[in-house]
């Protein structure tokens, strides 16, 4: 079926171009470009508009969008003085054993197989979120309850919107999978993609929401909860060209909506704290202290502080407004952390380092944790838990 | 326009670029990439993927099969990958 018919589109400076006669046939990029680039395009069903030509419809302007968002994010906090109280839930206590836990072994289960096996199961504990004694907050497995000052459901929400079941094969922990990921899985000296580090990040976040609501309330209380901020926030900072300071926070907010009740205070639920990073194409994670303002360094090519004092400045500037402190985060290199002998494999490196810092907190003993600390898993031993966990479907 | 057709926003954080753009619903999302490319001419080691709502479009499918009205707004991110350079 051939439903195209030809549509202009026209390179403009950063200045809006206003016409008589505003064509919808038009598109106007609204930021600074130079240099045309495809001077024709044909495309019936996807029509690139000049804003002028919607009517009623603000200007679009990257600037001012981000500008607009963030003060409506600020209007969200106000009193930073006020503590929140978490209280812990089981649904049947009696029924749940969980003295003796382990590092579930859920690494080869596909996403539908690791729904199937948490429903029912661990759904059922619940945390409550208290301002002032007053609900404010219910969290569950994969699921979050907001509720208004007269303790009014208001909203429901999922921790995990890609987890629903009977995702497409190609889908995997919310991104998209194909040949190509499973080719690279399956060869060596090729450079790990976002869709593999996010996808992981993402299942280990799935993993970790599931452990922690497996546990009984003394267990939890104990537990620090991992949550991972993907490569693409870093990204989207885009801190190596230059330093946007509303951009850079109006993301994070954007990355903690769920969080808007609590003034953005994700710290007070989650502990373990993870930001992937792909900086000039290089793989690594840091973990933030946000207790004693520590960044520490997981990178399998540590050279020295320097590289990583762009990341530094950024977690100050996002972290002082919403600590409402002015905190300097030391950078610590973790030494023991394994290095990389090739130029491809730091992706493989940021996973074991996210494995790694995931699995340090089903440990609740301090011994243990310690012992564990020694225990990186081999780049092998990686490469094969992500090919059972995105690739199996694939095989079949 | 069509009832099908409803504009949407496109947002590209990374490159700090808005995009008005008018879809009918019964188009791919595929479509949309594709008119992409040459905008923000992503590198050989990047691909380009949008997220409405933190959750990633399926480039196999249509926008009717999302929630996505008019107004909406789209991000797109482009994905990269990852080894080191080596000089």
């Amino acid at each position: 079926m051939n439903n195209k018919k030809h549509i202009k589109i026209q390179e403009i400076t950063s200045t809006r171009v206003k016409t008589s006669q505003p064509s919808q046939n038009r598109y106007i990029e609204t930021q600074n470009y130079n240099i045309p680039s495809q001077p024709m395009k044909e495309n019936k069903t996807i029509k690139f508009l000049d804003s002028s030509g919607q009517q009623g419809q603000p200007e679009l302007n990257f600037k001012t969008m981000m500008q607009e968002k963030l003060s409506k994010y600020r209007e969200n906090i106000k009193k930073f003085e006020i503590t929140y109280d978490i209280k812990r839930y089981d649904y049947k206590q009696n029924q749940i054993e969980q003295d003796n836990h382990q590092f579930p072994q859920l690494v080869t289960l596909s996403l539908n197989n690791f729904l199937q096996q948490c429903d029912g199961l661990i759904q059922q504990n619940y945390d409550e979120i208290l301002e002032s004694n007053k609900l404010i907050m219910k969290l569950s497995f994969d699921k979050i309850e907001i509720y208004d000052k007269n303790g009014n459901l208001k909203e429901t929400k999922k921790s995990f919107p890609f987890s629903s079941k009977n995702q497409p094969k190609d889908l995997k922990y919310n991104a998209i999978f194909g040949q190509k990921d499973y080719l690279l899985l399956k060869s060596t000296g090729l450079w790990v993609t976002s869709n593999i580090v996010d996808s992981y990040a993402n299942y280990l976040r799935l993993v970790d929401e599931d452990e922690y609501f497996s546990l009984t309330v003394e267990n939890r209380k104990k537990y620090k909860r991992t949550y991972i901020f993907c490569s693409d926030y870093i990204t989207n900072c885009s801190i190596n060209t230059e330093f946007n300071k509303e951009k850079c926070l109006t993301l994070f907010y954007e990355q903690l909506s769920n969080f808007e009740s609590i003034q953005y205070q994700f710290w007070q639920i989650y502990q373990n704290i993870i930001f992937v990073v792909n900086l000039n194409f290089h793989w690594f994670c840091v973990k933030l202290d946000l207790e004693n303002f520590v960044m520490e360094i997981y990178d399998s090519l540590y050279s020295n502080t320097t590289k990583y004092e762009r990341l530094q400045f950024l977690f100050q500037t996002i972290f002082s407004e919403v600590m409402f402190k002015k905190p300097k985060f030391k950078i610590k290199i973790v030494m023991e952390f394994p290095k990389q002998s090739d130029s491809y494999s730091c992706g493989y490196f940021s996973c074991i380092a996210l494995n790694y810092l995931n699995r340090k907190q089903f440990n609740l003993d301090q011994y243990v944790e310690e012992e564990q600390r020694q225990t990186f898993i081999s780049k092998a031993e990686m490469k094969q838990k992500l090919r059972d966990l995105l690739i199996e479907d694939l095989n079949s | 326009m069509s009832i099908k057709e409803i504009p949407i926003i496109l947002v590209c954080k990374q490159k700090e670029k808005t995009y008005n753009v008018q879809v009918n619903i019964e188009s791919s999302i595929e479509d949309l990439i594709i008119e992409l490319h040459p905008l923000l001419q992503p590198g050989n080691q990047q691909q380009i993927v949008l997220h409405f709502g933190n959750m990633i479009l399926n480039s196999k499918k249509q926008f009717k099969d999302y929630n996505i009205v008019k107004g909406s707004i789209i991000d797109i991110i482009i994905y990269t990958h990852g080894g080191i350079f080596l000089n």
